[in-house]
């Protein structure tokens, strides 16, 4: 399966949690985070992107659910 | 393979390279403080740090920031409730060992909604993200497509009718269903 590009450029510069517009690419309208095979990313890459957005939601920059 | 102490030069290297760990503290200050005043709420908290042995290397000033939900924060006996705070953040270096006790001090401010406090890898240490300047600059490409009112106005009803489309047949189903 073809691996994400823009992520494994960014994989270098790493996902930020505060990065709201970057990881909101990667959630659904409910604001549930996309599985691997919609996102493409490597498994080191959506571990980094779940702790990201977990890290986010604690911190009310991202909601746990919408509609 | 009985050796199970370490050569003496060994153990120096290990502990003078595990002595300072990178962090970041990203926290909220409570809306109820004013505006001119928040500044001195982070500087509280960059005290807190430097007394705890902690040396600072880079931050961001707190700004005011729509939460995604609510918080419920108890107050002098009542719990309130939130929907905007001041957003902010600081990156310092510490001993692990004096985290415990700096922790504590962020816990007794009175002025803090919530915190969260993450140790920093090394690309994330290389790598440091600016919350509010990176905010404005997505405000502005919004700004920009405004600025062509056509293809503004058409994205805005093409979502519409979108929204539309979805609803209509979630209610068709639950009417077949009762049927």
């Amino acid at each position: 399966m073809e691996q994400h590009n823009l992520h494994k450029k960014a994989t270098v510069q790493h996902i930020d949690y505060k990065d709201i517009t970057r990881l909101g690419n990667y959630i659904n309208p409910h604001a549930r985070m996309n599985s691997r095979k919609r996102t493409g990313f490597t498994a080191k890459a959506q571990r980094d992107f779940a702790q990201a957005i977990k890290r986010a939601r604690f911190m009310a920059l991202m909601p746990y659910i919408s509609r | 393979m009985s050796e199970t102490t370490m050569p003496a030069t060994e153990v120096e290297t290990i502990t003078t390279e595990r002595e300072l760990a990178s962090y970041e503290l990203a926290y909220h200050v409570l809306p109820t403080v004013a505006e001119g005043e928040v500044t001195g709420v982070s500087d509280e908290l960059k005290k807190l740090i430097t007394t705890a042995g902690g040396e600072m290397f880079d931050e961001e000033d707190a700004k005011r920031f729509e939460l995604a939900y609510e918080i419920d924060k108890y107050l002098e006996g009542k719990y309130r409730k939130f929907t905007s705070a001041y957003f902010g953040w600081i990156r310092f270096r510490l001993e692990p060992v004096k985290l415990d006790a700096l922790t504590k001090s962020f816990d007794e401010n009175k002025q803090l909604l919530r915190y969260l406090l993450v140790r920093l890898t090394k690309v994330e240490e290389n790598a440091p993200f600016r919350f509010h300047e990176a905010l404005v600059d997505t405000n502005v490409r919004v700004i920009d497509t405004d600025a062509d009112p056509v293809s503004g106005d058409e994205e805005m009803v093409s979502e519409a009718e979108v929204v539309d489309e979805v609803e209509v047949p979630d209610t068709d189903v639950v009417e077949e269903e009762k049927v």
